[in-house]
């Protein structure tokens, strides 16, 4: 169930909420350089002023004698807005700032009409603002609601079929989310005036007369229409969210991690238990790359953003943190580790583990006498450890496989024209293809263009080496301006986050020099006749 | 220049012995709580209260969600003006007594804005 709350008139109640002197008075608020109104009191209404008119123009109607004229002044309304929204977040699991005056509130926990009226006056208390609540089932029923409440007592409930069917009879169809001035007009034509004719329209005449609105505009409206008039169950209940926030922190330290499994994996369990649990998944932190064992995604990563955030209370509570293991969040030494997640669970933060499915807030924390917090000790402890002693072993190993690339080989990955013989020993070519290769240089050197290269191939029939569309001057490209041609493969090592280039270079020098190619000359012809060229 | 934060963690010398103790500097707005949504800083005009000890210039941090208590320093609308007035109670009737007027009682003409929770002087 969704809330709209918004205030009534909102620049003109900032500017009373501070000067009594206002209160009872025809007020308007100027935009930028005093030019137009932009927010009316009643009074200002009343007397006709128009919103967006200008007032230059019309200050000088004997009967605006009397409107006071503010200038806009929107770090005030900025200052007002968040303090509404924070009166609304102490109230609220979820509130969503639509515009500086209007926020959406989830409903779905909360008793709705008296609850409502409630935190209406507390708002009117803290920040003077007052304000209209609307509530629905859908975002589009709450804004429609929101105007009936303007109208009515200050809060009205659309979930209740009576009265949404009682204030549909009247309400005109400009109230109405996604329908503006060019589709009233239109729909007006059709005989359509008030939400209810527009929510049913009765006969399958209308219905078909429907279709002389413009098809993008049909499903525009279609769509507004559907929102209004969520009489299937089936509608209602998938717009009603879970109750509790919840952010999902992902840590993935090397790229070939995310690009598989692990991502998924991690966010497929932390969507299953968010379901289990009613929990509405509001933000998924991806830190990629990002090593936890150096401490760098909390200094660096959006996991130190995200803690920022609990500390600096920007975060409504109750939010839960859901992560696959403690691990994940920190490989630290154990008491750097700590401070961060201490800092978490005492910002009021629900940290739940998906590995062990244990869940850790202040209150768990205290009640055995800080056995479980000795227990997340230990669990951090032995995931240093682990990175430690992985980050070793994974080390050692490639200075092994260094060592004997010249005897076995690193590893499979080479070239499209070499293969690694069985023993593992060397590369040898692919003939068929090491003589296309030979080609695309020797025509290069030529002055032979790409795509006329690729355009011969694809002619002449010849296999791609990868995929099914045939040659393309990308592919030539990429082959021409690669260093594998010449038998470079140059391995690196991270030193302090960089590439530095390992002592010696690797691989492919023996099959290179058979292949025999002329780069330098292919190069060089490319780069003198950089535009189209033929061969002669 | 933008001069990194000190924390004692990284002298070129010797190691500082109060490493692991430097704070730091006292947050004013943590301390007066400025970020709750009730709580308004306004500046004083005038020195009506001092014998309240509140005086011209004087930055005071009021709460728009406090209980009204008798003896206590408000914020008020009276008559279309924002005063500085100790809220009493006598028999059952609140008064407002604003420092240069005659007592008004509470009613619709008059409100209570915020009391006072907090005063900052600058120029002591």
């Amino acid at each position: 169930m969704f809330g709209l709350i918004d205030g009534s008139n909102f620049y003109v109640s900032c500017e009373r909420a501070f000067n009594p002197t206002l209160n009872g008075k025809p007020v308007i608020v100027l935009s930028n350089n005093d030019g137009c109104a932009i927010a009316r009191s009643a009074e200002a209404k009343a007397l006709g002023i128009k919103m967006g008119e200008v007032w230059h123009f019309s200050k000088r109607k004997p009967e605006y004698r009397d409107v006071i004229a503010k200038s806009s002044n929107y770090a005030l309304y900025g200052d007002m807005s968040r303090r509404v929204f924070e009166v609304l977040s102490d109230h609220f699991a979820r509130v969503e700032p639509y515009s500086i005056d209007e926020m959406f509130l989830d409903l779905t926990a909360f008793a709705r009409v008296d609850y409502c009226r409630r935190v209406r006056e507390r708002v009117r208390q803290i920040t003077k603002i007052p304000t209209c609540v609307g509530i629905g089932p859908t975002k589009t029923l709450a804004k429609l609601a929101n105007k009936h409440a303007k109208m009515a007592t200050g809060v009205s409930d659309f979930s209740d079929i009576d009265t949404r069917r009682e204030a549909f009879a009247t309400m005109p169809i400009d109230e109405i989310w996604g329908v503006g001035r060019a589709n009233q007009t239109k729909l007006n034509d059709l005989g359509i005036f008030t939400v209810e004719q527009f929510a049913k329209p009765r006969a399958q005449r209308q219905r078909r007369s429907w279709k002389s609105v413009r098809k993008k505009e049909f499903n525009r409206l279609h769509l507004a229409r559907t929102m209004v008039d969520c009489h299937r169950p089936g509608m209602v209940s998938q717009t009603i969210p879970p109750t509790i926030p919840a952010t999902v922190y992902i840590r993935s330290s090397s790229e070939a991690q995310t690009g598989r499994d692990s991502l998924r994996r991690q966010l497929e369990a932390a969507q299953r238990y968010a379901d289990e649990h009613r929990l509405l998944i509001v933000e998924t932190i991806i830190d990629e790359a990002v090593s936890a064992f150096s401490g760098h995604h909390l200094t660096k990563g959006r996991l130190g953003q995200f803690i920022r955030r609990v500390e600096d209370r920007a975060i409504a509570m109750p939010h839960v943190l859901i992560c696959e293991s403690l691990d994940r969040l920190n490989r630290q030494a154990p008491l750097d580790a700590l401070a961060p997640f201490i800092g978490l669970i005492n910002g009021g933060v629900t940290l739940v583990t998906l590995a062990d499915r244990q869940r850790f807030t202040r209150e768990s924390m205290g009640e055995d006498g800080g056995l479980r917090l000795l227990g997340s000790l230990i669990d951090m402890f032995r995931a240093h450890e682990e990175s430690a002693i992985k980050s070793q072993r994974v080390r050692a190993a490639w200075e092994r496989k260094r060592r004997e690339a010249d005897v076995r080989k690193l590893t499979k990955t080479c070239p499209a024209w070499l293969r690694l013989t069985p023993d593992r020993s060397r590369f040898e070519f692919v003939n068929e293809r090491a003589d296309i290769v030979r080609l695309i240089f020797n025509e290069t050197a030529l002055g032979v263009g790409k795509g006329s290269i690729a355009a011969r191939l694809n002619d002449a029939g010849v296999p791609p080496f990868r995929g099914k569309n045939g040659w393309h001057a990308t592919y030539i490209q990429k082959l021409l301006s690669s260093d594998a041609a010449l038998g470079i493969y140059q391995p690196h090592t991270m030193e302090g986050g960089r590439r530095v280039p390992a002592s010696h270079l690797l691989g492919l020098t023996e099959a290179a020099a058979e292949l025999d190619v002329v780069r330098g000359q292919g190069s060089l012809a490319l780069r003198r006749f950089p535009g189209r060229r033929r061969a002669p | 220049m933008g001069a990194a934060a000190y924390k004692g963690d990284e002298t070129t010398g010797f190691q500082s012995p109060a490493q692991d103790h430097v704070e730091a500097v006292p947050d004013l707005a943590e301390l007066l709580e400025l970020r709750r949504p009730q709580r308004y800083a306004v500046r004083v005009k005038g020195e009506g209260l001092r014998k309240r000890g509140i005086h011209g210039g004087d930055i005071l941090v009021v709460n728009t969600d406090a209980e009204p208590r008798s003896g206590k320093v408000c914020v008020a609308f009276v008559h279309g003006d924002v005063v500085l007035a100790v809220l009493t109670e006598r028999d059952g009737q609140w008064w407002l007594e604003p420092s240069n007027d005659t007592p008004h009682p509470v009613s619709d003409e008059t409100e209570v804005w915020a009391m006072i929770a907090a005063l900052v002087r600058t120029d002591v």
